[in-house]
């Protein structure tokens, strides 16, 4: 399997864009310093070798350097690497080797000012390295670490004054000076001789200037670089501006777009939501019948979808009762629906029992057909049953959820499938191989429900449905009660079963007792 | 094997088995959003040409969109006449009792089989 990148959002990349000349200086800076240090140390133990032919601390010299040269040359390696794009920068890599070159710096830059052969060249010499290496981590790693580095650095060099005490004096002596006492100890003068044994017990042996020299040209040269990418890295900045407005502006417009986007979206939302509510019969529509109790809820899903009931009575007092549900939500399946109910109530509304359900369901498929695939180029399509309730009998056509029946002789709920009674509508040009209607008897008292999907598939916070099982146990049980209290009893039981839970689906319920005496 | 990933779902087309197996709960929010499913089922058609069977024994829920992307899919094939389709079907989920039946009637010459 391909896994894609995210893609970033623009503003991202412009926040990349305006960071990416400070961590490349940040990187060139590091490795700079690395191979600046990687050379000074050869170069020691190179000119130790070479000039006395011996290492003056071989633990130091033997143990500590090379583990030194090699920190700094994972970090060089990897820097340089990520520098030229031969690979990605890692974040935990990109700390390590910042964190590790400072690290072993410090420990050097202690090591050389208490350990040293000289504590008093020292402080001459080696608190230059502090004073760069305060620049340097400041820049590479931040200015927390800065203040660490000055912290440290100043307690270690007030140890080294203490260490060599306040009376103590540098006494420098001329060229000449040098000379003459160089002469003695070529002549073995014993007097030369005893004052550079005695100095070298306390580690203040004479050093040579070229030694000096050297150590701060290194310094120089570690100084440099960091400050020569460092000012480079403002102009960087400067340079990308342009593109970073470039693309804020871009990042503004798609903005703007998503706004009114979501904007149009919520007043499709209200449109189709208002569709769906004008549409449904009124209350005092549903009381018109003298032998039939009929009562109907539809509670929409946060994003509208596509239920709908209908009641159209007819003029020998029996009714057509219809429900169903259109695929997907929103504002196209809020037009499917007012479409549907007015080819239903063209077909159907009064006169309707001169047609029989079957070809009225057959006529629905065709002007769905039509309408939405020919003129919305859509796919959309919808269950949908209808019920003609006549005296003591039932006629059910279309394919839909199942219809439920509570039987009053037997006090027992009755499940009847519709599965074979149809096929989707608007899905294919004509259904009529698979529209059928079937006959059931409806006795006085019995009752019918009529729901939509979103009823049984209501979910709790656990991902369980409500389920048909639920509905059956429920609806028998409240059997007893008016259509109007049944509807609100069984509306009660989803919001407590599926509790802070969003309905996903609008859930409908229709319910019809048959009252005649 | 290729694998499409549709929210809680999963399809896995096994090119030389010519099966396609659906898992999980597949309910995107929308027809749009079916439209990888679309695709992924249109590429796996077309590299089983002969025939192809679809496995929706592990497929817990599948919401209306859904279902109208698979009967789509069905209705695509019989105006191709091609691939000869058989689906698996689990009688003891609810959406499978009601819907899966339906594909045979879009197009005849598909199989169910449990």
């Amino acid at each position: 399997m391909r896994e894609e990148k995210p893609k970033m959002d623009v503003l991202q990349e412009a926040s990349q864009m305006l960071s990416e000349p400070s961590r490349n200086t940040k990187r060139r800076i590091l490795t700079g310093f690395n191979f600046v240090f990687i050379s000074a140390l050869l170069l020691h133990l190179i000119i130790q070798l070479v000039e006395f032919g011996k290492l003056p601390d071989p633990t130091r010299d033997l143990i500590l350097y090379p583990f030194i040269i090699i920190i700094n040359l994972i970090s060089a390696v990897y820097n340089v690497r990520v520098l030229w794009g031969k690979r990605e920068q890692v974040h935990w890599l990109n700390r390590f080797t910042a964190w590790s070159t400072i690290g072993i710096s410090l420990l050097l830059a202690l090591l050389i000012v208490h350990n040293s052969i000289n504590t008093a060249t020292s402080i001459l010499v080696d608190f230059g390295f502090s004073v760069i290496m305060i620049f340097i981590v400041g820049t590479v790693i931040g200015r927390k670490a800065a203040i660490g580095w000055f912290a440290i650095a100043s307690i270690s060099l007030f140890i080294a004054y203490q260490n060599l005490g306040k009376n103590y004096e540098y006494h420098l002596l001329t060229l000449e000076e040098v000379n003459q006492f160089n002469e003695a100890l070529s002549r073995n003068n014993p007097e030369a001789v005893d004052r550079l044994e005695f100095l070298r017990e306390h580690d203040l042996a004479p050093l040579p200037i070229g030694l000096f020299v050297s150590v701060w040209f290194i310094f120089m040269v570690t100084l440099f670089v960091a400050v020569y990418y460092e000012s480079n890295m403002i102009s960087k900045v400067l340079g990308v501006i342009p593109a970073v407005i470039d693309k804020i502006s871009i990042a503004s417009r798609e903005k703007n777009k998503l706004q009114n986007e979501n904007m149009r979206m919520g007043l499709e939302l209200d449109v189709a939501r208002k569709i769906q509510m004008t549409l449904l019969p009124k209350k005092e529509e549903l009381n018109q019948l003298e032998t039939f109790e009929i009562a109907a809820r539809m509670d929409p899903a946060t994003e509208v979808g596509g239920d709908f009931y209908e009641v159209m009575v007819q003029d020998d007092n029996s009714a057509i009762l219809s429900i169903g549900d259109v695929t997907d939500h929103g504002l196209q399946s809020g037009l499917v629906m007012l479409m549907v109910q007015s080819t239903l109530r063209t077909i159907l509304d009064t006169g309707g029992t001169e047609v029989s359900l079957t070809d009225a369901m057959n006529q629905i498929n065709t002007v769905m057909y039509r309408n939405i695939r020919n003129r919305m180029n859509d796919i959309r399509n919808l269950t949908i049953c209808l019920v003609h309730i006549k005296d003591n009998q039932a006629t059910i056509c279309g394919q839909h959820e199942n219809l439920l029946k509570y039987n009053h002789k037997t006090q027992k709920v009755e499940v009847i499938p519709t599965d074979d009674l149809g096929l989707y509508v608007g899905l294919i040009d004509n259904i009529e191989d698979y529209v059928q209607e079937t006959k059931i008897e409806f006795d006085d008292n019995d009752i019918l429900l009529l729901y939509t999907d979103g009823l049984t598939e209501a979910e709790n916070s656990k991902g369980e449905f409500f389920g048909e099982k639920r509905l059956i146990e429920l609806f028998g049980q409240h059997a007893s009660e008016s259509a109007n209290e049944l509807v609100d009893t069984i509306f009660d039981e989803i919001y407590r079963f599926t509790g802070s839970q969003n309905i996903l689906d609008d859930i409908s319920l229709m319910i019809v007792k048959n009252t005649q005496k | 094997m290729k694998k499409l990933i549709a929210g809680e779902s999963t399809i896995t087309f096994e090119e030389t088995e010519s099966l396609l197996v659906f898992e999980g709960s597949m309910r995107l929010a929308n027809m749009k959003e079916y439209d990888v499913v679309t695709d992924f089922l249109k590429e796996s058609s077309e590299t089983s040409p002969q025939n192809l069977t679809m496995d929706l024994r592990s497929l817990k829920f599948l919401n209306s969109s859904g279902i109208t992307t698979l009967s789509l899919f069905i209705l695509t094939c019989k105006k191709n006449n091609q691939p000869q389709i058989t689906v698996l079907k689990n009688d003891n989920i609810s959406w499978q009792q009601k819907s899966v039946t339906n594909f045979k009637k879009l197009w005849d010459d598909v199989e169910i089989k449990d």
